[in-house]
């Protein structure tokens, strides 16, 4: 008797697998013949042999995170790795808020509820920001008058919602179901009221982590359930606060339209608050940014593993990473290493460095947040997180291209566009964040995908650093970094003008190097020299080691800035061996015979392109300069 | 006195799709060459699109012929039809004629498929009756 195989799922050959398994007896042999009585009969044995493999294929499927396709089961998966899909956030905005009180309103105290609506326009569409927590604050006298000022208020995009469910038997422990899809779960708030006719309010706070939870403490937790709704689960008596039959929970929120609203930047209040003669004023701090639809399907899969990996703990720095891009979607990027790694090394402390989302700012509060709520109840005793300001390295590149107009329709123009859109897009997808590197070959193959005429890219990049003075008029010591090995008597910045000792001068920096210095190496340093527009040196004012690309500028005094420019910029060419740019501090070792460099990571640097606009009166050259020709045939 | 026992030789076996019980083992009867192959036509003119799970094209929709125009257009359809499924189909016979009566009293066609079938010497004719019942 042959051997029936019944590994396969596909129809045809589930059919055939049967056939062959008949070839073994002698009873019956038209199985083959499509009309036949028995090929009727293996149809239907081969059509439910298919529909039951296909359905414990698809149930297996569903049943691990990388090969399920319902949203339900990747989320359920999820669930039991701790983790709870990010739901949609409202797009958030920082505005200083200012009311002058109508005369009549003589209270020194005054409170902006969260239900004050804030409008916005955008496209013809009207949207309503909400404050996010209601604040109270005191009357002060400020330069537009006496009033009350709330500075740094967040508003976020859309719409309050109450609802309220009674409890019975069934539900002391929750669930309750929020009935809205888009709802933003960084804005609920829980509050228990004792019943129906005692209005007494207990507020309930969401938790993660069921170590901080006792039988008494007022904790809800938030899970997402099979139709993508949120839960609200309550405490058991054991872990959190069991609710009592009669309480009446009372969840408010914001359901949000996700980013539609990111870059509004005009805000109204239409809400009279002290009277009907009151002064509002609104001046924008941060255009609203940050807003996001609810978490992929794809981006769940990706993250429920690693948030399962830090178990909830700052240890490595991926856990840091991991814990703080949940924590703030203002966070667009973010660098973590320890302070063995540092440059010089530091121990006991993690050094954490973030850049913000566009048009975002992290404030100091953000950061004492992560500090203090974030990090240090997860990570191991005796380790400090200390923030380090991301520093910023801008690209200058001059990109020449060599087309063929015979194999294009396209005009230089529309290459020349083309170039600047791939070499934005590689910006915005590969660099922009902490810690990536800039590589020539990348770019290059960016830019010759754009058009097959293409036939030569030669891509030169040039570095520059930007300074701005903290105070004008005042000597300033500052080491400004390249993080490249760089080539002598090729800095230069653009003009500024500088206190010499006599006088008032409009100069800029250039580089001489010292002797030693020689080609094709380049090693050692050279001293930098404030110049006049004659190239007469007036005074040194730093110096800067080729190796390592830092630049050290002591008792500089910047007494203006020319056109409208408020920092100095600083360009300069890396070495020809050291085109692609790395995100890498150069050490230069201690030992004084080989004097050499190495490379340490320096993850606080963000590579960007130089968006420099050319500028006789500052000297400033253009960051992105393309120039295309055309190809000539080869004689 | 020896006996001497032939084996009889099937060509073809197949089940019988009456499911009639074998009036004396009892098992489920089988059809064996002619009338395996006679069977297998029948199967083949009643079976209709999509009945077959993943082909949906195998049979010849005869059933839904029986709601056009009864008229000489039809029958040469049903005709071909017939023809073309046999040919694809069932490699067992070979057609020698289809003919298409219209019954006009009781609005059938009576389908007589004259064939031979592979192995055998003997002409066959198939007769069926094709009536709609609605």
């Amino acid at each position: 008797m042959a051997q029936l195989n019944v590994s396969e799922l596909d129809f045809e050959q589930i059919k055939q697998s049967l056939k062959t398994f008949l070839q073994g007896q002698s009873e019956f042999s038209d199985y083959d013949f499509e009309g036949s009585g028995l090929n009727v009969l293996l149809d239907t044995l081969a059509y439910n042999t298919h529909y039951n493999a296909m359905l414990t294929h698809l149930l297996a499927n569903e049943n691990f995170l990388d090969s399920a396709i319902k949203r339900s089961s990747v989320v359920s998966i999820a669930k039991s790795l701790g983790y709870t899909p990010r739901s949609a956030r409202g797009s958030t905005a920082t505005i200083d808020f200012s009311v002058i009180p109508d005369a009549a309103y003589t209270s020194n105290l005054m409170t902006l509820s969260r239900d004050v609506p804030f409008t916005t326009s955008l496209d013809n569409t009207s949207y309503i920001f909400y404050p996010r927590e209601t604040v109270v604050v005191a009357k002060e006298t400020r330069t537009a008058g006496t009033g009350f000022y709330f500075d740094d208020l967040k508003i976020t995009e859309g719409t309050r919602i109450s609802n309220s469910f009674l409890i019975d038997i069934n539900n002391q422990s929750g669930p309750l179901t929020i009935p809205n899809i888009n709802v933003d779960t960084t804005t609920i708030r829980v509050r228990v009221q004792t019943s129906g006719t005692n209005f007494g309010l207990n507020t309930y706070t969401e938790y993660s982590n069921f170590t901080e939870v006792s039988s008494s403490t007022k904790a809800y937790f938030l899970e997402e359930d099979l139709d993508g709704l949120y839960l609200l689960r309550f405490g058991d008596n054991i872990i959190g606060k069991k609710l009592d039959v009669g309480n009446v929970v009372i969840v408010d929120y914001i359901t949000t339209n996700g980013n539609v609203t990111d870059t509004a930047k005009s805000f109204s209040c239409a809400s009279v608050l002290t009277g009907a003669s009151e002064n509002r004023l609104i001046t924008l701090g941060a255009q609203a940014s940050g807003g996001q639809s609810k978490e992929s399907i794809d981006s769940i899969r990706q993250t429920a593993p690693r948030f399962n990996q830090t178990r909830n703990r700052a240890v490595t720095s991926t856990d840091y990473q991991s814990l703080i891009l949940n924590s703030n979607s203002n966070i667009n990027s973010c660098a973590v290493w320890g302070g063995e790694t540092n440059d010089p090394p530091i121990y006991g402390k993690v050094f954490i460095s973030l850049t913000p989302q566009a048009g975002q700012i992290i404030t100091q509060n953000d950061k004492d947040t992560i500090r203090t709520d974030i990090i240090s109840p997860k990570a191991p005793v005796g380790i400090l997180a200390e923030f380090v300001d991301p520093t910023y390295v801008y690209i200058q590149l001059i990109v020449g291209i060599i087309y063929d107009p015979k194999t294009t329709a396209l005009t230089s123009g529309q290459i020349q566009s083309g170039i600047q859109g791939a070499t934005d897009t590689y910006f915005s997808t590969e660099l922009n964040v902490l810690n990536k590197n800039f590589y020539v070959s990348k770019l290059h193959k960016y830019i010759k995908d754009t058009s097959p005429s293409i036939i030569s890219v030669n891509i030169n990049p040039k570095l520059q650093v930007r300074h701005s003075m903290g105070s004008l008029g005042l000597g300033e010591s500052v080491t400004l970094n390249f993080n490249s090995h760089v080539e002598p008597r090729t800095l230069h910045s653009t003009w500024f003008n500088s206190v010499i000792t006599s006088g008032d001068f409009q100069v800029k920096m250039v580089d001489v190097p010292n002797s030693g210095v020689n080609p094709p190496e380049y090693t050692g340093s050279g001293v930098i020299y404030l110049n006049d527009n004659n190239d007469n040196r007036l005074s040194k004012v730093g110096t800067i080691d080729y190796d390592t690309g830092i630049v050290t500028l002591l008792n500089l005094t910047v007494s203006s800035y020319l056109g409208s420019d408020t920092f100095i910029r600083i360009n300069m060419k890396p070495h020809d061996d050291d085109k692609d740019i790395k995100t890498q501090t150069l050490v230069r070792v201690s030992d004084p015979i080989t004097s050499a460099v190495e490379a340490k990571p320096s993850k606080n640097t963000v590579l960007r392109v130089d968006d420099t606009v050319l500028n006789p009166v500052t000297g400033a050259r253009k960051g992105l300069d393309i120039l295309v020709s055309q190809y000539v045939e080869d004689e | 006195m020896a006996i001497e026992r032939l084996k009889v030789t099937r060509l073809y076996t197949d089940l019988d799709l009456g499911f009639e019980p074998h009036p004396v083992t009892g098992d489920v009867s089988k059809k064996t060459d002619i009338n395996a192959v006679k069977q297998a036509l029948k199967v083949l003119i009643m079976t209709n699109f999509y009945e077959r799970p993943f082909a949906p094209t195998k049979g010849g929709n005869i059933r839904g012929l029986l709601f056009q125009n009864a008229g000489s257009t039809t029958i040469a359809v049903i005709e071909k039809t017939i023809k073309q499924l046999i040919a694809a189909y069932e490699p067992r016979a070979k057609v020698e004629d289809v003919e298409v009566l219209l019954g006009e009293n009781d609005n059938s066609y009576d389908i007589y498929i004259r064939y031979y079938v592979v192995g055998f010497g003997s002409p066959q004719t198939l007769y069926t009756s094709l009536q709609r019942l609605r």
